[in-house]
């Protein structure tokens, strides 16, 4: 049986990725309107 | 608490980047730029304001998840998720496509003047950033071993500085910063839990049975009623404000619902940090067990992450509602009913002056209340009673409305629910408030302030 901390852990890697992935467009936006 | 100077030093340089953005922020002088960053917020802009700000309640949700485990997914999560929705759906490209301020503006659209006041004063109860404050006070007396009014005061000096001089746009800006701390600090203590203490087979060794189910300990009334709470969202003038900012009319529909895909990562995170905390650490203060627990897991340097991401996920919050709250007094009320002819700059002086009022009331809130949960449950049991009926009526229902209707139905919804709320505390049992006929306050307060307003808009037709 899948030991259900694996979704955890996924759970918060994807809000890791999510929040880098977030903070790329915000900083890229920021740049354009410079 | 015992950190290591290296833990402390980060703490120290976000305090730092915290004052060096309010220090270099533009000055900013008119109504639209101050209050609402001149409608210029970007979709990614938008998302990471609206999450960071809306999740300040750490403390609250350690302590129902450290209490009653899975249930405050429940309540505290997945409730808010139909709430968010409904929200993005029907109500966000309306809003901004208003091209109003704030939430009392819509009331008068709606209905009049003296709804609006009615409104802005319900508005202010409800983002008074008390509970954030009080959060704060409690954890620097943890970390720093100092009286929790020191650490009251210090969180609300620094949101005050950094928004009385920028603004809205400075509040944007930090809620950035703290969006990555608030996301990576909780994002990196769930794998080393896991990592340290084990999977499944060692939550269901060590938590009461009751903390693996979807209910929990709590009754069918109580897990309903913080569903009626979620629906805060619905009249929430944060939501509001960033609706109203937005670049376009649809990036507030898209934004929310990403938004809402954060929020669900992170509320699984907090749900099972307070679980691991309660099977670690039996014992603790459930209100400070996210703390205490990071502090016997964590590396140093990750500690010193982490809780300045506790920290920030709290503080993004109390900046925000700050000036939400000096907002209603400035434009809401001062520039509505005192000097109607207040020029631009006058208002944003007036939103300056709002900012150091909103904060001195809640740090007065934040010294009386001593617990968090019960703090927001009030807040939100008295502002829902009295602006949603009037809100969503305004919305959605296309037939006239009598003014009228919508004032009394706000002071009939809020007096009920206050009424039942001093009962409660007045009549305690073992501690807790027994309420009359055993219903929650929401209940009483939202079927008076619905009946008043058909009954009066009836008659006055």
């Amino acid at each position: 049986m899948i030991d259900y901390a694996y979704l955890l852990i996924a759970d918060a890697f994807l809000l890791a990725i999510g929040t880098v992935i977030l903070a790329y467009f915000v900083i890229r936006d920021f740049l354009k309107q410079r | 608490m015992n950190l290591a100077p290296i833990d402390t030093g980060v703490i120290i340089v976000y305090l730092l980047i915290l004052a060096a953005i309010g220090f270099f922020i533009k000055k900013r002088n008119t109504v639209s730029e101050y209050l609402l960053a001149g409608r210029r917020l970007t979709l990614p802009l938008f998302v990471v304001t609206l999450v960071s700000t809306w999740y300040g309640g750490l403390l609250g949700v350690g302590e129902l998840s450290y209490n009653y485990g899975i249930v405050n997914w429940l309540t505290q999560g997945f409730f808010w998720y139909i709430s968010y929705a409904f929200f993005a759906f029907f109500l966000a490209k309306k809003i901004r496509k208003s091209m109003l301020i704030t939430l009392p503006d819509q009331l008068e659209k709606f209905y009049d003047k003296k709804s609006r006041l009615l409104g802005a004063f319900f508005n202010f109860i409800m983002v008074t950033p008390a509970p954030y404050i009080l959060s704060i006070g409690i954890i620097v007396s943890l970390i720093f071993n100092w009286p929790v009014w020191i650490g009251v005061i210090l969180g609300t000096l620094i949101s005050i500085l950094y928004t009385m001089k920028g603004g809205f746009m400075a509040d944007v800006y930090t809620d950035f910063l703290q969006f990555i701390l608030m996301c990576v600090g909780v994002a990196m203590i769930v794998p080393l839990a896991v990592m340290k203490y084990g999977g499944w087979t060692f939550l269901k060794t060590n938590l009461p049975a009751s903390h693996l189910t979807l209910t929990g300990t709590w009754t069918t009334q109580m897990i309903i009623v913080w569903g009626f709470l979620a629906m805060w969202t619905l009249v929430d003038p944060g939501f509001y404000q960033r609706c109203y900012a937005a670049k376009n009319s649809k990036i507030p529909k898209k934004g929310i619902l990403i938004a809402m895909g954060f929020w669900m990562l992170f509320d699984v995170c907090t749900t099972f940090i307070g679980m691991y905390a309660r099977a670690a650490m039996p014992g603790i203060d459930p209100t400070t067990s996210f703390i205490v627990f990071a502090n016997s897991l964590l590396p140093v340097f990750l500690k010193g992450l982490f809780l300045t991401g506790v920290i920030a996920t709290i503080m993004s919050t109390i900046d925000s509602f700050t000036f939400v709250g000096a907002t209603n007094l400035s434009h809401d009320i001062y520039k509505s009913a005192i000097n109607k002819n207040a020029s631009q700059k006058t208002e944003v002086r007036a939103t300056r002056v709002g900012i150091v009022i909103t904060g001195v009331f809640a740090m007065v809130l934040a010294l009386f209340f001593k617990s968090i949960v019960a703090m927001w449950y009030t807040i939100g049991t008295i502002g829902i009673s009295a602006l949603l009926v009037p809100m969503m009526f305004g919305f959605f229902s296309k037939k006239k409305k009598h003014p009228l209707a919508s004032f009394l139905s706000m002071i009939a919804g809020s007096l009920t629910s206050l009424f039942w709320l001093i009962w409660g505390y007045t009549h305690l049992w073992d501690g807790w408030p027994t309420y009359i006929l055993n219903i929650e306050p929401m209940y009483p307060g939202l079927i008076m302030s619905l009946l008043t307003f058909i009954i009066i808009n009836r008659m006055k037709k």
